[in-house]
């Protein structure tokens, strides 16, 4: 009996100590130490780029920074930058890379810090910050994934988006959800390049595509990772994501630029607001725009274009921009219409799976 | 004294119950703009994209609460009327299954049946068959009701064990016996509790996020598309998705209230005098009882086993490679595993600490000291019970992410939803528990001159401590388990166990979540076994 009420005492201070936890903490909102310029030992990187974006980039970051410990939240786009509003008043993170587009026009111009690098004058003009709060570091071209296995299979060879419409493919093509992925809107938003902007073609074809049995997946990654393992024939994903497995070894996939046209967003990174640890956040974000460290990340990853001008690096598992037939697309149009176009997209898949 | 904790709960409930909430009532109806609107409800309405969500989710729960009681009911009737060699096992076993994370048993079956699946190339590669896939409806359906059904095993098992001999004999005597009987007598006698149970197998399968999350591919349901839209909405305004989670709370009380009439109609109490005495399962008969539970048993706990070995395999880029390795355990290191560990015992305790001084304290102010603030404090306890998962989270975050409160990205704020979600269930049991100590034994010891304050601590707590103990383990189990609130409130400082297998999985590194869910089930099954040491009985109170 007496061990229980000490027990019950003690479950009644734990209930009381938690109780009162969250009132001190709003009290008292941490304040950054360091003082101006200096670097924190924390970074809290918010990111959707893939495990061997990530794992390079912290390697050669630390290289130079020795002295910050960085930890990731992982995430589609869509749920970062979720998470950054609900934190608000009290951010957790400091800065997002990846995800972030130049098609994606003022949306998060409230959560993020309007700050550029020094670099910006480097960059290639067609990538220059067009909202004043993104540092666009690197380029994402769509492809499709396509598992040779299972192609060969079927008996198919699949070259553009025409051939998404083989009714040999119903129910084997994977895509992300583009109310959610960046990856998916950037596919979207190819379409449209390719078929014209809200033109009649564009949502016959998207009609016909998405009757085919599309499967709607939930995040960015399974569009190229279930390609490679045998779930899905063609995933409609970015060059980065396809071409990391087949950096890794993968023998049974292959890249397809669409032969209607393919075309690129130009993705980055920004400085959440209100960040607990800035001049890392900062040194970061001049890491990723600088010749240097785009040099450096190119160099180790071979899987990404980048965008400052004076960057040299090889990107062996990425076929040259000459080999590739490009279209254009009208990033003002897409960033005005952006929510027009994905009801439209909505309401065609409604009709579908009723 | 009690008063004064009267006063506290009211002002606990205002802020971490009835402030989320009106928040979510709030944000559906005002726009950003500032004015009173219906907008978001006419466009969740008037466009198919979502309001079939509603639809498929009725659909798809209606099917798994007839499958449970399919699977569920006939599985009890041979557990309480016959004698089975290893019934203890069978018993063990479902209830393990029952109570495993919600999305492990998805995502092991995706590993099994999906396109790429083992039986699934099995069948195609050595026999030549296509046996399609078990994404949608299908999928989701096999999930759910293979994870269910022991609620309705362990509701009927109470039933089936109340009714009373003489009654069955008194139906043999009038010619009715075997499988007439039991469709006209035994089930019949046993409506109230069958409705019961489809009731929390309705509620679960309804508000459940991690399996059609994983495994509905296409066929989207009401609580993915209430994330999807929290995750979809651009800028600061939550409105949508407040007034799709506004939508789910009228529909889930609806369902509720329902079920309540329904069983208004079946109002009557059994209690067996002379309880049915357990025949041997012998012949033809017996074969196929006992390959029905085993069989039936094996295939639910199947998943669990097949994620645990999947962990030791070695495996790169997604993909399982030849050989066994610590690897993925390794990786799960470098992935914040000691702090979602530490994190998730650290949430675990700190939760349960507060739900149990919670319960004790709600239960002795109805049962003891009824009033009419008491009693609406018990009412108002009961809300959660209609609260989907991410209902909560969004609640929460629409409540605290902004002054005079703020909370996210915080460990309190996991504690407070985990609080939320679980009270229900723990005050209901924490009453029933109280109810059943007389009430003389408080006052032989008040008249004996110990104070009441020493009274509830000395006497009526500890009385009261082995229903709550028990009681304890289940809600600490459903914590550690718990994914549709926290996948909303989580970051890198309060991730837990379960967050950190449902991101591998979410972001494809398969060895990855096979390791985390492999912790994580040992965890629940650890604390399962410890549950049935602990009260010794088979039953179990979910």
């Amino acid at each position: 009996m007496k061990r229980f009420s000490k027990l019950t005492a003690m479950l009644l201070a734990i209930m009381l100590a938690i109780a009162i936890l969250p009132l001190s903490a709003t009290g008292t909102q941490e304040k950054p130490a360091a003082a101006e310029g200096a670097l924190e030992k924390e970074l809290v990187l918010y990111s959707s780029m893939t495990e061997n974006d990530l794992t390079n980039l912290i390697k050669l970051f630390n290289a130079k920074y020795p002295d910050v410990k960085v930890e990731v939240v992982n995430g589609s786009a869509g749920e970062l930058t979720a998470r950054i509003t609900a934190e608000k008043y009290r951010p957790q993170g400091d800065l997002m890379w990846g995800g972030l587009s130049n098609s994606d026009g003022m949306v998060y111009s409230e959560i993020f810090e309007h700050w550029l690098t020094e670099y910006e004058d480097e960059i290639m003009p067609d990538y220059r910050s067009n909202n004043g709060f993104y540092s666009l570091d690197h380029l994402s071209t769509i492809v499709f994934c396509v598992n040779t296995e299972l192609e060969k299979e079927l008996g198919i060879e699949i070259k553009g988006y025409k051939d998404l419409l083989n009714p040999k493919l119903k129910g084997k093509i994977v895509m992300p959800d583009p109310n959610s992925s960046s990856s998916a809107w950037n596919n979207v938003c190819n379409m449209m390049a390719v078929y014209g902007n809200d033109s009649p073609e564009v949502w016959d074809f998207i009609q016909k595509f998405l009757s085919n049995g599309v499967v709607i997946s939930t995040s960015s990654s399974v569009a190229f990772k279930s390609v490679h393992t045998g779930e899905y024939v063609v995933g409609l994903t970015y060059e980065d994501g396809a071409s990391t497995l087949l950096k890794s070894g993968a023998t049974n996939i292959r890249m397809v630029y669409p032969e209607e046209g393919a075309s690129a967003s130009a993705f980055g990174c920004a400085l959440i607001k209100g960040a607990a640890h800035p001049n890392a956040a900062k040194a970061m974000i001049n890491f990723l725009m600088s010749a240097e460290g785009q040099s450096e990340l190119g160099t180790a990853l071979e899987t990404l274009r980048f965008t400052n001008s004076k960057a040299v690096y090889d990107t062996k598992y990425l076929p040259a921009s000459s080999e590739i037939k490009w279209v254009s697309r009208d990033i003002d149009w897409l960033i005005e219409n952006k929510r027009q176009v994905l009801d439209h997209w909505n309401t065609i898949y409604a009709s579908i799976h009723k | 004294m009690w008063s004064w904790i009267t006063v506290a709960f009211i002002v606990l409930f205002a802020i971490f119950l009835l402030y989320p909430l009106l928040g979510i009532l709030k944000q559906s109806v005002i726009s950003r703009e500032g004015r009173f609107t219906f907008q978001e409800f006419v466009k969740f309405f008037s466009q198919p994209y979502y309001s079939n969500t509603i639809i498929n989710s009725f659909k798809v729960t209606i099917a798994i609460t007839l499958a449970t009681l399919v699977i569920g009911i006939p599985f009890s009737y041979f557990f309480t009327f016959y004698r089975l060699r290893g019934a203890k096992l069978l018993f063990v076993v479902s209830i393990l299954c029952a109570m495993s994370a919600p999305f492990i048993g998805a995502y092991a079956w995706i590993l099994l049946l999906g396109r790429s699946g083992v039986i699934t190339q099995f069948f195609k590669n050595f026999l030549g068959i296509n046996i399609g896939s078990i994404y949608g409806f299908g999928g989701i359906t096999l999930v759910q009701s293979l994870k269910l059904f022991p609620l309705v095993f362990i509701y009927m098992n109470g039933a089936f064990k109340n009714i009373d001999s003489s009654l069955m004999e008194a139906s043999a005597n009038l010619g009715c016996v075997g499988i007439k009987r039991f469709f006209k007598v035994v089930l019949n006698l046993s409506m109230p509790t069958i409705l019961a149970a489809s009731l929390l197998v309705f509620m679960r399968a309804f508000a459940d996020f991690g399996t059609p999350l994983l495994i509905g591919e296409g066929y989207r349901t009401f609580p993915v598309e209430i994330y999807n839209q929290y995750l979809g909405e651009v800028g600061t305004d939550h409105n949508f998705a407040a007034a799709i989670s506004v939508i789910a709370i009228t529909l889930t009380a609806l369902v509720f209230f329902v079920q309540k009439w329904a069983t208004s109609k079946y109002k009557f109490s059994m209690n067996a005098l002379k309880p049915i005495e357990k025949k041997p399962a012998k012949g033809i008969k017996g074969f196929f009882m006992y390959a029905y539970c085993y069989i039936l048993v094996a295939i639910a706990f199947l998943p669990q086993i097949y994620v645990v070995y999947l962990s030791f395999r070695n495996s790169e880029a997604s993909v399982f490679k030849d050989g066994y390795s610590l690897s993925s355990y390794r990786a799960a290191v470098d992935k914040l595993l000691w702090r979602s560990i530490n994190n998730t015992l650290l949430l675990g305790i700190g939760s349960l600490a507060i739900i149990i001084v919670l319960s004790i304290l709600i239960a002795y102010l109805v049962v003891r000291r009824p009033s009419t603030v008491n009693n609406s404090i018990d009412t108002v306890s009961m809300l959660p019970y209609i609260m989907p998962g991410s209902v909560i989270g969004i609640a929460m975050v629409v409540a605290f992410s902004r002054p005079p409160i703020v909370l996210t990205g915080t460990m309190a704020i996991m504690i407070a939803s985990f609080v939320i979600r679980r009270m229900p269930y723990s005050i209901r049991s924490a009453n029933a528990t109280l109810m059943q100590i007389p009430l003389s034994i408080e006052e032989a010891s008040i008249s004996l001159g110990t104070s009441k304050l020493k009274t509830f601590v000395k006497i009526t707590v500890p009385m009261m401590s082995n229903g709550i103990i028990s009681g304890a383990i289940l809600s600490w189990v459903s914590i550690v388990t718990e994914l549709s609130s926290s996948i909303i409130l989580y970051n890198n400082r309060n991730i837990t166990l379960t967050m950190s297998a449902y991101v591998a999985i979410s972001r494809g590194s398969y060895g990855l979540a096979c390791a985390f869910s492999a912790i994580l089930t040992l965890l629940t099954s650890l604390s399962l076994l410890l549950y049935l040491y602990i009260s010794k009985s088979e039953d179990i109170k979910i």
